[in-house]
């Protein structure tokens, strides 16, 4: 069996450290790769086994360094494409979607909170989905709900 | 006897209020604090007591038209339960009142159709004279004036009584409704200004959400918003008063939603009320109908005029265009004309759409308006399950057929079998009960539409697709509605395939159908992984189609994962040998796009998109020739593109960004119509009153006001009212635009995350950062005390200390980031993006815009380049500020927060000496981060790469879209070396520069009759600093035989053309492309400076093309406009 890899798809360099760093610690063993837009992501998710991703909601469509314009147009909900993707072409990937926004604009114009896109997320991507979880650099709960979520599904932290 | 007291008790307290208040404030106060039970016996009590006032109140409206809305004060609104028990109470009595009102209205609309408008009007100013006015007839003789006259004619009728209603709220219905009527406004436009408007009239209670219901039949909250216009109609109008009351109770029956569920009983109640006490009233009947699902036995027989009744027919019923129409009045020509493009069409038809929603809420007082409002609603319908908007119920007083719209589904079989009675078709009621549908005659009738609704639902399949083959026969629209049906039961039978297909046909047709037709079904309930083994072409197409109507993201991810699967099986180099079809063509046109690109991760920048659409659009020009010119634009767009970001050294470090090019698509298609209104309104000098605020606030935003002023200097004109809403519309979106606009931005790139982590990154690398959680108290001790060497009493006071410090940069960024890096607002008061564009007098941009404006007719594109430079500068010390902010007082606050943490630590009398230096440490870091910060609050701009564009920049763009475009042209300029010590030009500059050369490279290239030996081509320039004309001229080779052509009368066709002046004058409104183009560029030469600003010659057997064209200059940079 191959070595867990572990992708961080993050486009804010501070988060994507904090974010690293925290999973260094917590589970060593594994690989870490990380994307910082969405073409990125779908490349290391369409080449790679990865186990798990840690995804972020709101994403640049290409990475800001190659891309003349900085990153092509934001993705506000490219977590959402990517949490997609999982589910139809990496089933055996989970996921664990942390961001910063504390609420979401729906298809429908609809102002949700957290919770509400939490349930939301939960139930459409049912099989692959452990967690969302809220980001802040400052408050370390986002840490507990990582370990949590990772501990709980089994996959690498039995 | 408790009731006899009760009733004393009443009237006493009605008399001693009446004195005490006057008998409206009296009115309003008791039935406020009364309950329910006693409304009867206090409106007797007012009728006796303050007999006067309660005449008044009685009347269908008052005699003096000034008094209508406002006359009286509005009475405190009751909750909607109580108003209509209210209303039980109320009309009690008044039946023969109303009816006599149904009797008039009837008769009038005969007379407006059989004998003209003048005589209607006649007949309407009579009534109102003898029984009062209402809003109903304001409406109305708004509307016939309009068509009697014009609207020359409604405005001056407009101006006349709005001189005898100054700053009130009927003069502004009258300017609403003016503007409803006025043929230079379309509906959309008009939609949109009211939606802008009325909310500047919260301050007086009510008036928003009624004018918002007079002029567009809508309301937001049903519950909360009727009872306010039902308060203020009371003391106005009973026949205004009585006609809401309809609208309450068809809300209520035709309900979605579940929230007026719990009226219904009230709502049953009062309509058994009124039809008891005699109103005479078929819509009543049809509530009912819609409230219980009881479909009556027998349907009462149509009450109409001749022409009425076909149009009826031919609108909602029948729907048969080929029966004559008798003695069309001559106002309905040209509606009837575009009822029949919007049911031939739909959607597609979109300028007759919006000119029948027009006509239709205009003369919505009579049946006639509301037939023609229902009829949009029956062409387009996608026949499932829906109920009509209240507006339009309303006419079911006089034509039964659109009740089955009404009904859902399990009661629409009873009314099917009903109608089929009625219109003696016994072989519908067999099939019903089994039959099959094949010897069953189809006819043209609504009915038969109803019924393959019904088959569906039924799941007989076949027999659904016998129908839909037999009445798509009958012409374009029951093609068009049988094809719904069909399409509804491919998607049910699990029939994907054939479901796309058809949806293709339809979006190939035009992609608006999208909006018509529910292919949102085929993608309901499914995922990618149902779709991946299709035809991805066609799923790609419908999938792009389908989300650009509906925006649902699910199927948005389908048509990217088509696009995906074919990049990863070829992409589109396997279609270039082959000859495409339609779909195929229709695909990489419209499908292959960068939106839907992003999952193939083949193409990783936007540059690689740019140059696979730059490949798709090579390959269509070959192929598709019909649309040829609009490849050339993408292809000369894409060049312009590439060329100057290529150009760009390095990214732009700002994080300040519209999506310009965003914006001016979305104001292409919004603010088109605006514009070309404010041209006209330019022409026409139409003034409004100054002194009127009541219309200045529906005209203009308070916030605007002194953009207003700044326009028209003071004058009252209206189109510089209009001007300034365009304006401050496009400001709204550049600003607040949800996906492209500057505060989306400033929550992608500043506001989500990166600003707090750039801040506290430094800290929370050095582990200084903490919170009250178990966690945090973990992290501290692994972090601080691994050698264990303080007691848990001094971590407990340590941690303390650093818990209350981050709590304390937690606020400090977190109020940067909640209150400043905001947009202002009543929320947000200390937000730092104005909302509204912030106009100081005389400011040096503003003087420079003015003089822009004053230009007459100025193009659109170059009044939306202007905006964006207007807006950016008017933004610019706002961003400053904000940087300063951050530079100053952040920076202060964050330095004091490091001294107070170090003081703090220190009095703890704990050795900290390792978190102090850590922390000195982090507090430089932390204020160089601010800095930074700091910096990313400016405006973008491409100077940051030190880039500035030249004439050389021109000419490189164009050649470079000239081979693009006809890859074998040999293209070789050769330029003066003096013309290459330049000016310098900005992005709008070099886009013209370039477009008009490769205009005249393009035309050298086609026409020179030497093909690939066309040989070298010289380009001279020259400026004129004085006038700021900026002159070209291209010389290039002919073949013999082209020049005898031109000499033997082509060239004097060519200066014919393109340089008389009156032609010159004509492009300007018609835009144009090639050497038409050219003319409209140079149409504001002054031609007492430069005779020919547009020149065609032989000189020594050469072409030669001259052309001069005005540049603007904007800081030592040039601009040029379109």
């Amino acid at each position: 069996m191959s070595e867990p890899l572990v992708l961080i798809i993050e486009d804010d360099e501070p988060k994507l450290r904090a974010v690293k760093n925290y999973l260094q610690e917590l589970i060593p063993e594994v690989a870490l790769k990380h994307a910082n837009s969405l073409t990125g992501a779908i490349q290391i998710l369409s080449l790679n086994e990865v186990t798990f991703a840690i995804v972020d909601m709101s994403l640049p469509t290409y990475d800001a360094a190659k891309d003349h314009t900085g990153g092509g147009q934001p993705q506000g909900f490219g977590g959402m494409d990517i949490l997609r993707f999982i589910e139809t072409e990496s089933p055996a990937t989970y996921s664990i979607v942390l961001t910063q926004y504390e609420e979401f604009v729906s298809d429908s114009g609809e102002l949700k909170d957290l919770d509400a896109l939490r349930k939301d997320l939960q139930e459409k991507f049912s099989s692959s989905l452990l967690e969302v979880v809220y980001y802040s650099g400052l408050l370390g709960d986002w840490r507990a709900s990582i370990k949590k979520a990772i501990t709980a599904s089994g996959i690498i932290i039995k | 006897m408790k009731n006899k007291n009760n009733n004393k008790n009443i009237r006493s307290r009605v008399r001693a209020e009446v004195s005490r208040q006057g008998a409206i404030k009296a009115l309003s106060a008791l039935r406020s604090k009364l309950s329910p039970s006693s409304y009867a016996e206090l409106i007797a009590s007012f009728k006796s007591i303050a007999a006067i006032d309660a005449n008044r109140l009685f009347r269908l409206g008052p005699i003096e038209f000034r008094r209508l809305i406002g006359g009286y004060q509005p009475l405190s609104p009751l909750s909607l339960r109580n108003e209509l028990l209210w209303a039980n109470a109320w009309l009690k009595g008044q039946s023969h009142k109303i009816n006599d009102f149904h009797y008039f209205s009837n008769k009038l609309q005969s007379d407006l159709l059989e004998k003209g408008i003048a005589k209607a009007i006649t007949k309407l100013e009579c009534f109102c004279d003898e029984y009062g006015w209402s809003v109903w007839a304001v409406e109305l003789r708004l509307a016939m004036e309009k068509e009697e006259k014009g609207t020359d004619g409604l405005k001056s009728l407009s101006s006349k009584w709005r001189e005898i209603t100054p700053n009130s709220a009927l003069g502004l219905l009258i300017q609403i409704i003016t503007d409803r009527n006025d043929s230079s406004l379309s509906y959309e436009t008009f939609y949109w200004k009211c939606f802008n408007s009325f909310p500047r009239f919260s301050n007086h209670e009510g008036l928003s959400e009624y004018l918002m219901f007079r002029s567009l039949s809508y309301l937001h909250n049903t519950e909360d918003d009727f009872p306010l216009i039902l308060s203020r109609e009371i003391t106005s109008s009973l026949i205004d008063y009585y006609e809401s009351i309809i609208e309450i109770l068809i809300s209520i029956s035709t309900d979605t939603s579940g929230k007026l569920k719990s009226f219904e009983e009230n709502a049953l109640n009062l309509i058994d009320a009124l039809i008891k006490d005699g109103f005479n009233d078929g819509r009543l009947v049809t509530i009912r109908m819609a409230l219980t699902g009881q479909v009556p036995d027998t349907i009462s027989p149509d009450n109409e005029s001749v022409f009425l009744s076909v149009l009826s027919n031919a609108c909602v019923s029948h729907i048969d265009w080929s029966e004559h129409i008798p003695s069309c009045p001559v106002f309905l020509e040209d509606v009837l004309k575009d009822l029949k493009q919007v049911c031939e069409k739909g959607y597609v038809a979109q300028k007759s759409f919006s000119r029948i929603i027009k006509l239709g809420l205009n003369f919505k007082s009579l049946d006639i308006g509301m037939l023609i409002a229902l009829s949009q609603k029956v062409y387009t319908s996608k026949i499932q399950h829906e109920c009509l908007l209240p507006l339009e119920m309303t006419f079911t007083s006089q034509n039964w057929y659109s009740n089955a719209m009404l009904l859902k589904d399990d009661d629409l079989i009873k009314y099917i079998e009903l109608i089929a009675e009625e219109e003696k078709e016994p072989g519908i009621i067999d099939v019903i009960h089994g039959e099959s549908i094949t010897s069953l005659e189809i006819k043209p009738l609504l009915l038969y539409l109803w019924l393959g609704r019904w088959l569906v639902k039924a799941e007989r399949w076949k027999d659904t697709k016998l129908l839909c083959n037999k009445l798509s026969k009958y012409g374009y629209y029951w093609q068009r509605q049988s094809e719904k049906i069909r399409l509804t039961a491919l998607v049910k039978e699990e029939k994907i395939v054939e479901a796309l297909t058809l949806g293709a046909q339809w979006l190939l047709k035009n992609p608006i159908y999208g909006n018509e037709f529910p292919v949102e079904n085929i993608f309901a309930n499914r995922g990618w992984r149902d779709f991946s083994n299709l035809d991805l072409i066609l799923v790609g197409l419908v999938a792009h189609h389908t989300f650009v109507a509906t925006e649902i993201s699910d199927i948005h991810y389908i048509c990217k994962m088509s696009c995906r699967a074919i990049a990863m099986s070829g992409g589109i180099e396997q279609f270039s040998d082959s000859n495409p079809d339609k779909i195929l063509i229709a695909f990489l046109r419209d499908v292959w796009i960068a939106e839907n690109l992003v999952m193939n991760h083949l193409l990783e920048t936007t540059e690689d998109v740019q140059q696979e659409r730059m490949k798709v659009m090579q390959l269509l020009m070959q192929h598709d020739q019909s649309n040829e010119m609009d490849y050339v634009a993408s292809i000369k767009e894409l060049t312009f593109d590439q060329t100057i970001r290529s150009g760009l050294k390095h990214i732009d470090q700002t994080r300040i960004f519209v999506n310009e090019g965003a914006i001016i698509r979305w104001a292409e298609k919004e603010l088109m119509k605006e514009y070309e209104r404010w041209i006209e309104l330019l022409r026409s000098d139409s003034y409004f009153s100054s002194n009127d605020d009541f219309i200045r606030k529906y005209l203009v935003a308070p916030q605007s006001v002194s953009l207003y002023q700044e326009l028209g200097k003071g004058n009252p004109i209206e189109a510089n009212a209009l001007l300034t809403t365009i304006i401050e519309r496009l400001f709204e979106r550049f600003v607040m635009d949800s996906n492209d606009g500057l505060d989306s931005y400033l929550s992608l790139r500043i506001r989500h995350g990166s600003l707090r982590g750039k801040i506290l990154g430094p800290m929370e690398e050095n582990k200084l950062l903490y919170s009250e959680t178990e966690f945090s108290h973990i992290t501290f001790g692994e972090d601080w005390n691994n050698d264990g060497s303080l007691s848990e009493q001094d971590c407990k006071l340590i941690f303390n200390v650093l818990e209350k410090f981050s709590l304390s940069l937690q606020n400090i960024v977190g109020e940067l980031i909640n209150e400043k890096v905001q947009v202002y607002s009543d929320k947000k008061p200390l937000g730092g993006i104005p909302y509204s564009i912030p106009i100081t007098k005389n400011s040096k941009i503003f003087k420079i815009f003015r003089t822009l404006l004053s230009e007459q007719e100025i193009a659109f594109d170059t009044l939306l380049i202007n905006c964006f430079y207007i807006f950016w500068k008017a933004i610019e010390p706002y961003l400053e500020k904000i940087g300063e902010y951050i530079k100053e007082e952040t920076k202060v606050k964050i330095q004091n927060e490091f001294d107070t943490v170090v003081e703090n630590l220190r009095k703890t009398n704990v050795d900290t000496k390792r978190i102090e230096t850590a922390l000195h440490t982090v507090a430089t870091q932390t204020q160089l981060q601010c800095d930074t910060v700091s910096a990313w609050f400016r405006l973008p701009s491409q100077d940051d790469s030190g880039v500035k564009y030249s004439l050389i920049n021109a000419i490189e763009i164009s050649k470079e879209t000239t081979n693009n475009i006809y890859r074998s042209f040999p293209i070789d300029i050769l330029m003066e070396e003096d013309d290459k010590k330049d000016i310098l030009l900005s992005i709008p500059g070099l886009s013209v520069i370039s477009d008009c050369l490769f205009i005249i490279f393009e035309n050298a290239w086609k026409h020179s009759g030497l093909h690939t030996s066309i040989g070298t081509i010289n380009l001279s320039t020259s400026f004129d600093k004085e006038n700021l004309y900026f002159s070209l001229t291209v010389t290039s080779n002919l073949s013999k035989t082209v020049i005898t052509e031109l000499k033997n009368g082509k060239l004097e066709t060519i200066r014919k053309r393109y340089t008389s002046q009156d032609h010159s004058k004509m492009l300007c409104k018609e835009g144009g492309s090639g050497f038409a183009k050219l003319t409209r560029l140079t149409r504001t030469i002054d031609r007492t400076i430069m005779l020919r600003p547009l020149q065609f010659e032989i000189i020594n057997k050469k072409w030669v093309v001259n052309i001069t064209i005005p540049l603007y200059e904007r800081e030592g940079v040039y601009d040029a406009y379109e």
